[in-house]
């Protein structure tokens, strides 16, 4: 199972799971913190990654289909 | 305000009975299947996730740690978006193999038992404290709402009530398989009564403190530091740690595995939960600053950890405080019911069946159901126990993190299972036992005694017990230590051959095929050797139930669905038992041939089934591999000519169309099975050609369904190239009736041919005598001399025996049966033969003029057919008799000699000889040197198909002095000679 058995979605999602790490726990998540942002960014942000997800499960059905 | 126990209670225990209402609906189907299976319910049902810690506790935790909250739900969504590659495989692994708990799914990889019960006394420790958790945040809550201090009785019925539902609708299959959809149902309308509870207080308490959101953005913009307040703890170093327990929490947790995957109905539902339950969270979570900032400015006189409730009372609604109420209820109703679920199947498999065995009961089910029920209970008891003990200062936040933590050492062992097939059960073991012991020290202790044992080792302060940073340490230093040993004694050691197999099942490679041959050749056999474990309904029952599953029936006698029929009753005892002892079980009382090495029949069926299946999924060399395997097979399966493989044991491993066709039996019949257990004919037929010295059958006579057919056999042995000769065989089959029929349809013409070309002389010699006869008679009418009358009957009756001598030669050759036809070989006067042979061309007004010369010798006796013999006779002295046409002198002389056990015959004429182009094909039929409508082109063919059906052999040699044709046949035997 370490080779993902739907190679696309196997691939994407581990790329979205990179991008999120990137997002939510790396220097880039200090610096968006330290922002004089709105309260609800980390949803906003949260809200991208749920989207992204939703994209790739169309895809992974789809792909299992 | 407040409001009184009484209402509390009462409201409590309705709401319960709600559930329970909604839950018997479900499982009535008072409700649409449609609405019961969508895979909204199957999101809502993951908000198990949310327990009272979510509901009461964020706030307080959000007051204290700011976003840090928020890490608790960003960590699930991070092991959702690997859905594909973590959640997915783990799916099919518990589908496919019935694994019903965590602890199911490690013994399974590590085949272990010591694996489960380790994993169930782990989930044990960290869940019996959170089970407590709930049950305190009901009675605290009671407390807020109605200052009643005394609210243990109300805990009390709650845990009642909360076993009654958790035995009723959780435990009410033993496998699996089947799925508690009522309780699954009564789950997500729970997470739906949380968001509804959650989202109203907090759009009041955001009216009554802020007037609406633009006052609530409002405040924040005059008071920034709030912001500060929120983002601030969040740029700590505990927030990656709280990532990493969040994302094994959302996954491993008894409660959320069990709605994940055990109560999972179709696996496309997860890829929907892997966006839409991350988005449930949000929601959830959106409104916890919102109702920290409320509280700040509306204070409450509650802890930060009941500001709901707190904020529900300041509304001044009743109504509002008792759906804040109820929404508590739920969150904690509903992670008790399904964490004691998951820990009593872990505590039946791994710790009570493997002490106290499988008994062969009259109901084994049942008590198995009740065994369950009774563990649901204790297991509730275990935690009310623990609720009694617990200190009320500990807050909701640190026990539930507590219990995080314990699951995240379980983190190492999901990542070798599903990524690391070199991993061990004693790495795994060394690894989870001392990542335990590190989160007994550092994280479960220090609560309890309030004294951090990092601090012993210098790895933290003495001053961060139960803060975010003590989490931080305890989880490095525990998942470290955890994966070091887990990584280093698989390494240093070794894995058995049970380890290698599921290690290759989980990462879906090749596992091992089965070692040897099943001893139980039914399935009513099946039910005989299982009957003494588990007893003879039980076993009769999964034996049906497996049968089922296979649509297979009774009489199922296939080696290869007999194996397939073994591993599917594995799999379901695994879901009723745990894999462990399910696979003891099968091994035990299914057990194979160890010594029988005839399993490559099975094994190269299981190889291209399984090749079959994962076609989509070859990549690179190994997709050219499979495109040339198919390309080879379907050579073979288009073959016109029967062929069947054979591996060790007479096992039949292939099986192609052209003989299945031919024999009238299919593939799915006959692959797995011995030669010999083939329907008659074939059985014996091929059976006793594999066991001939001949390598090759020619024209094997066969009754067929009341029919003659004739086929030729051949076999070979299979070498494996670098190999000796692997003892497998591949038998060919050729079809020859059609051309034996045609034969002999050309032999019957051929004969009709010849019988015409003697009608002329035949008509003269019988003419003869009947001249002579008519003389006769007209002499003895006026005859009056008795003596001369008497001489004139004799010559009467002598030509009539010319003329009767003639007819029987005719007839006997017109009517002597198939020249080709079935009969044993006889033995055959050869001078008599060619006499006989002789007569018959002399009838031919084209032979008169011949001269035979028989010197065969008078007693010499061949292995023949009498009558065939004579045909070949005959149209070897006509194409004599023609060849000679032109010569007056023409001759043939038919010599013979002994030469050991054969004998030498020659026909030789001194006609004008076959040119030498035409030598080499006057014996294909229908070719002929003679003038067209003189000669069809049979008569030698046909010669040397009965040559050769004798067993001899035929040889022609031609000039200009004539023709010599050369027959070789075996001497009669004593007894053949004896019998003729």
């Amino acid at each position: 199972m370490a080779q993902p058995t739907e190679q696309g979605p196997g691939a994407a999602s581990v790329l979205l799971f990179l991008f999120s790490l990137f997002l939510l726990a790396s220097p880039f998540a200090g610096w968006w913190m330290q922002l004089p942002a709105p309260w609800y960014v980390v949803y906003l942000l949260w809200l991208l990654i749920i989207g992204l997800s939703a994209w790739l499960a169309g895809r992974a059905r789809r792909h299992a289909n | 305000m407040q409001i009184d126990l009484t209402t509390l209670s009462i409201s409590a225990i309705l709401y319960l009975l709600l559930l329970f209402l909604i839950a018997h609906a479900a499982e009535k189907r008072w409700l649409p299947g449609k609405l019961v299976r969508h895979p909204a319910v199957y999101v809502l049902s993951l908000g198990v996730y949310a327990t009272s810690w979510s509901y009461y506790g964020s706030v307080g935790f959000a007051e204290q740690q700011g976003l840090l909250f928020l890490t608790i739900y960003l960590g699930v969504t991070l092991a959702f978006v690997l859905t594909p590659v973590l959640l997915m495989p783990i799916l099919r692994l518990t589908r496919t193999y019935q694994l019903s708990s965590v602890a199911d799914l490690f013994a399974f990889r590590f085949n272990s038992q010591p694996v489960g019960v380790l994993v169930t006394l782990l989930m044990l420790a960290g869940v019996l404290p959170y089970i407590a958790l709930q049950i305190r945040a009901v009675t605290e809550s009671t407390v807020v709402l109605s200052q009643d201090s005394s609210p243990q009785v109300l805990a009390l019925w709650f845990v009642l009530i909360v076993s009654l539902f958790a035995i009723i609708f959780g435990a009410r299959h033993v496998t699996p398989r089947e799925k508690h959809e009522g309780m699954v149902v009564a789950i997500a309308f729970e997470s739906v009564m949380k968001l509804f509870a959650l989202m109203l207080v907090a759009g009041v308490a955001i009216y009554q403190a802020f007037g609406g959101p633009a006052g609530l953005q409002q405040h924040l913009a005059e008071n920034p530091q709030l912001i500060e307040d929120l983002y601030g703890p969040a740029q700590g170093g505990a927030w990656p740690s709280f990532l990493v327990l969040a994302f094994a929490a959302g996954f491993l947790l008894p409660r959320q595995f069990h709605m994940l995957f055990t109560e999972n109905i179709r696996s496309r539902h997860l890829y929907t939960a892997s966006w839409a339950f991350p988005l449930y969270m949000l929601a959830l979570t959106l409104v916890i600053p919102p109702i920290l900032w409320s509280a700040q400015v509306l204070q409450p006189e509650t802890s930060p950890d009941y500001h709901v409730l707190g904020l529900s009372l300041a509304s001044g609604s009743p109504t509002l405080a008792i759906i804040a109420y109820l929404g508590g209820i739920s969150a904690a109703s509903a992670m008790i019911v399904v964490s004691t679920l998951a820990i009593s199947s872990m505590a039946m498999n791994h710790l009570l069946l493997p002490l106290a065995g499988v008994q062969p009961r009259h109901d084994l089910y049942g008590a198995l159901r009740w065994t369950r029920r009774a563990l649901i209970v204790a297991v509730i008891t275990a935690g009310y126990i623990f609720y009694l003990l617990m200190e009320v200062g500990t807050g909701l936040v640190g026990w539930g993190l507590i219990s995080f933590l314990a699951m995240a050492q379980l983190l190492p062992g999901i990542l070798g299972l599903l990524f690391w097939p070199r991993a061990t059960a004693n790495g795994f073991i060394a690894g989870l036992v001392a990542g335990a012991t590190v989160w007994v020290l550092t994280a479960l202790l220090p609560p309890l005694t309030g004294h951090s044992v990092l601090s012993w080792f210098s790895l933290t302060s003495e001053a961060a017990v139960g803060s975010p940073e003590m989490y931080q340490s305890a989880t490095f230093w525990s998942l470290s230590i955890n994966a070091i040993l887990f990584v280093l004694v698989s390494l240093l050691g070794r894995q058995n051959d049970a380890e290698r197999d599921t290690a290759s099942t989980c990462r879906e490679l090749t596992p091992s095929f089965p070692a040897g041959d099943l001893r139980a050749a039914s399935p009513a056999q099946f039910v005989e050797r299982l009957a003494s474990v588990m007893g003879r309904n039980t076993a009769s029952a999964e034996v049906e139930r497996a049968l089922r599953d296979l649509a297979m029936d009774w009489k199922e006698d296939r080696p290869g669905a007999l194996h397939d029929l073994r591993i599917r009753i594995q799999r379901n005892l695994s879901g009723m038992m745990g894999p462990v002892l399910a696979r003891m079980i099968v091994d035990h009382r299914l057990e194979l041939e160890q010594e029988d090495p005839a399993t490559r029949a099975q094994n190269v069926r299981l190889i291209e089934d399984r090749l079959e299946t994962s076609r989509t999924r070859l990549r690179g060399l190994a997709a050219e591999l499979d495109r040339l395997r198919r390309y080879h097979r379907q050579i073979i399966e288009d073959l016109p000519v029967g062929v069947c493989a054979l591996a060790h044991g007479n096992r039949l491993v292939r099986w192609n169309p052209a003989i299945a066709k031919l024999t009238g039996i299919a593939l799915s019949d006959v692959i797995g099975r011995r030669l010999d257990e083939l329907p008659p004919p074939w059985g014996n037929l091929l059976s006793e050609f594999l066991n001939d010295s001949e390598t090759h059958w020619h024209r094997q006579q066969v009754q067929e369904s009341g029919q003659t057919r004739w086929y030729s056999l051949h076999k070979a042995s299979i070498e494996e190239p670098g190999r000796d000769r692997s003892g497998d065989t591949v038998l060919l089959i050729e079809d020859f009736t059609d051309l034996q029929v045609l034969e002999k349809e050309l032999a019957h013409s051929e004969r009709l041919a010849s019988i015409g070309r003697l009608a002329a002389g035949v008509a003269h010699e019988i003419g003869n005598p009947v001249t002579g006869i008519t003389c006769l008679a007209q002499e003895l009418r006026d005859e009056p001399d008795p003596a001369k009358v008497q001489d004139c009957a004799d010559d009467i009756l002598h030509q009539a025996q010319r003329i009767n001598n003639i007819v029987q030669s005719l007839v006997r050759y017109a009517h002597g049966g198939s020249p080709l036809s079935a009969g044993s070989l006889e033995a055959v006067n050869l001078h008599e033969t060619v006499a006989e042979a002789t007569r018959l061309t002399m009838l031919s007004r084209r032979a008169r003029n011949l001269r035979f010369d028989n010197r065969v010798p008078v007693d010499l006796q061949v292995e023949a057919k009498s009558q065939p013999l004579v045909q070949v006779f005959v149209n070897l002295f006509t194409n004599a008799a023609d060849a000679c046409h032109d010569r007056a002198d023409g001759r043939v002389r038919v010599t013979a000699r002994i030469l050991e056990r054969q004998v030498l015959i020659r026909v030789r004429d001194n006609g004008c000889g076959i040119e030498k182009h035409s030598i080499a094909r006057v014996l294909e039929p229908f070719y002929t040197t003679k003038q067209p409508g003189q000669g069809t082109g049979l008569g030698l063919p046909l010669v040397y198909n009965i040559i050769r059906d004798c067993g001899g052999a035929l040889d022609i040699d031609s000039d200009a002095a004539g023709t010599a044709v050369t027959l070789t046949l075996n001497t009669a035997s004593a007894q053949q000679t004896e019998e003729a």
